[in-house]
């Protein structure tokens, strides 16, 4: 049997679980049994809802947060501390603002050690790499998104990185010209004689996965786990129009939404047998589920979800939390990738805000989380301090973030006029 | 107002020894700060300075050679001209001090070391 050298993983998590404490006594488990391997040569991605601790596994992978449990290893041996062989390129850029565009590479080659002339060198080098020329002397401010990020990746090619990490590197860079840096890391990347090796990149964006990976990570939320990894064997340099290309990515869009909005509806069936049941709240804003749903309307009742992000331009994940609000109170239904208005949510639409409002106020009563408030409301005579809820959501729902969720009690309840909160007193009292 | 975590982090994950760090991130994200703290300080000092060149102590006078005792003492000697001429020189000075000093520092604090802009 023939041994290949390059088959052993760069980088490799073994059994990875982290929880982080909250203080509330409660802690958080963010990621839970994760197996995952850095080859070489390879463009790894990770996908996933908000929560599922993407950014979390990259930072592991770097040694910049310790598992709670579970082994990193780098080239089969136990990682401590930082790796030296991976550089990041951060989503909010991280530049130091005072420092021109050439002095913010420098810095992290000084911390190297290097001597002046070397340092030079690989300045100049990484500059001309990313297409900076003519903008040493530039500070950040004076830069567009795209100009920064790629002073955020000079900075990290400058060290010479075996695995270049990327922290949703493009979100903040507008799309077009998002789209050349991407064409443009993958160049570099391609160059087999140098590094980086290999690129280990977070995003929430399918079809920027789609482009860039070889495998694609996704992730389902609270905890994060691996729900699959799909090979991406389309040649490169990828046409993003071509039909294999589309069917990649509707494949990977069936696969998040089948994960996020399953079609088999348990709440529907008769909400008083399992109404002990406390469901997470999605982080829905009103504002944003009533404009679905106001725009479901205008499309004639039905939409297909991906129709919706192209519509209003909102991020896939917010379109997808947004829905997953609707469902909960039975406003939209979600057959297969579609979104449809409810008979309920149709009357909701073209009622008036009374209507809208003891509509909603109902389908609230019919989530236990607003019972339980309810019946806290009562006990406390109207009047219960936000600490204690708090306390009664974190060891109900373990696995969500107490806060957040509280938030949205708060904004839901007043839409339905169900409770009003006064924040500088921190106290819920019946409306 | 806080320094941001990702520059933290960003020093942390490109290994800057605590000297770099406190040079590349520390300062500067703490100059406009510094320089509040600089001016209040100078200003404070610069009166205890005067006060403390021309002393009377249980009728003894106690002085030193300066801007601030020949102030003291030409008041007490109620020679207008040179209090006049002290009082003047000292604005003087404080007047170029502000705009050679303090308003280049401001400046620099309110662009360069700005984490907002």
């Amino acid at each position: 049997m023939a041994l290949v050298p390059t088959a052993q993983p760069i980088l490799e998590l073994r059994g990875v679980q982290k929880s982080f404490d909250r203080g509330t006594g409660v802690p958080l488990r963010v990621l839970e049994d994760i197996n995952l391997d850095i080859r070489p040569n390879e463009v790894i991605c990770l996908i996933g809802p908000s929560g599922c601790g993407k950014s979390t596994i990259m930072r592991i992978f770097a040694g910049l947060i310790e598992p709670t449990q579970g082994q990193v290893r780098y080239r089969g041996r136990k990682q401590t501390g930082l790796n030296s062989n991976v550089a990041i390129v951060f989503q909010g850029f991280a530049l130091y603002p005072w420092m021109t565009v050439e002095a913010n590479v420098e810095n992290v080659l000084i911390a190297k050690g290097l001597d002046r002339a070397e340092i030079r060198e690989l300045t100049n080098k990484a500059i001309r790499m990313v297409g900076l020329e003519g903008f040493e002397e530039a500070y950040p401010r004076e830069l567009s998104g795209g100009m920064k990020q790629r002073v955020g990746m000079a900075r990290a090619l400058s060290v010479n990185p075996e695995i270049l990490f990327m922290d949703e590197p493009f979100s903040q860079v507008d799309a077009l010209t998002a789209e050349g840096l991407r064409a443009e890391i993958l160049d570099i990347w391609d160059d087999r004689d140098r590094n980086p090796s290999s690129i280990l990149m977070v995003s929430h964006d399918i079809k920027e996965v789609a482009y860039m990976a070889d495998r694609i990570v996704v992730l389902s939320a609270n905890p994060g786990r691996i729900r699959t990894i799909v090979e991406n064997t389309l040649p490169r340099p990828r046409d993003t129009r071509s039909p294999d290309f589309i069917r990649l990515v509707d494949q990977l869009h069936d696969i998040i939404t089948s994960a996020e909005l399953p079609d088999i509806q348990v709440t529907t069936v008769e909400p008083s047998v399992e109404a002990d049941i406390v469901e997470p709240l999605p982080g829905a804003q009103n504002a944003d589920m009533l404009g679905l749903l106001e725009l479901l309307e205008t499309l004639g009742g039905t939409c297909d979800l991906f129709q919706v992000v192209a519509h209003t331009h909102v991020a896939f994940e917010k379109v997808l939390t947004t829905v997953k609000g609707l469902e909960m109170l039975e406003l939209v239904d979600t057959p297969k990738r579609s979104v449809e208005l409810t008979p309920l949510g149709r009357r909701f639409v073209q009622g008036g805000m009374d209507e809208r409002k003891l509509i909603w106020r109902d389908q609230l009563m019919e989530l236990k989380l607003f019972r339980v408030v309810q019946e806290m409301l009562e006990l406390r005579e109207g009047s219960l301090a936000r600490e204690e809820l708090i306390q009664e959501i974190a060891s109900r729902l373990p696995m969500e973030d107490p806060e957040l969720t509280f938030e949205t009690i708060v904004a839901w309840g007043r839409f339905g006029e169900l409770f009003a909160y006064r924040k500088e007193r921190g106290i819920l009292t019946f409306e | 107002m806080a320094i941001p975590g990702d520059l933290k982090e960003a020093a942390t994950s490109f290994r800057l020894s605590p000297w770099q760090r406190f040079k590349a991130l520390y300062l500067p994200a703490t100059f406009p700060y510094l320089v509040t703290g600089w001016v209040t300080a100078a200003g404070g000092a610069w009166n205890a300075s005067i006060v403390a060149e021309y002393y009377d102590f249980h009728g003894e006078t106690l002085k030193t050679f300066g801007l601030g005792s020949t102030v003291s003492q030409a008041a007490y000697e109620r020679n207008l001209t040179l209090l006049a001429a002290g009082v003047l020189l000292m604005s003087a000075i404080v007047v170029v001090f502000n705009r050679l000093v303090w308003k280049p520092a401001y400046h620099l604090a309110h662009t360069r070391y700005s984490l907002t802009k």
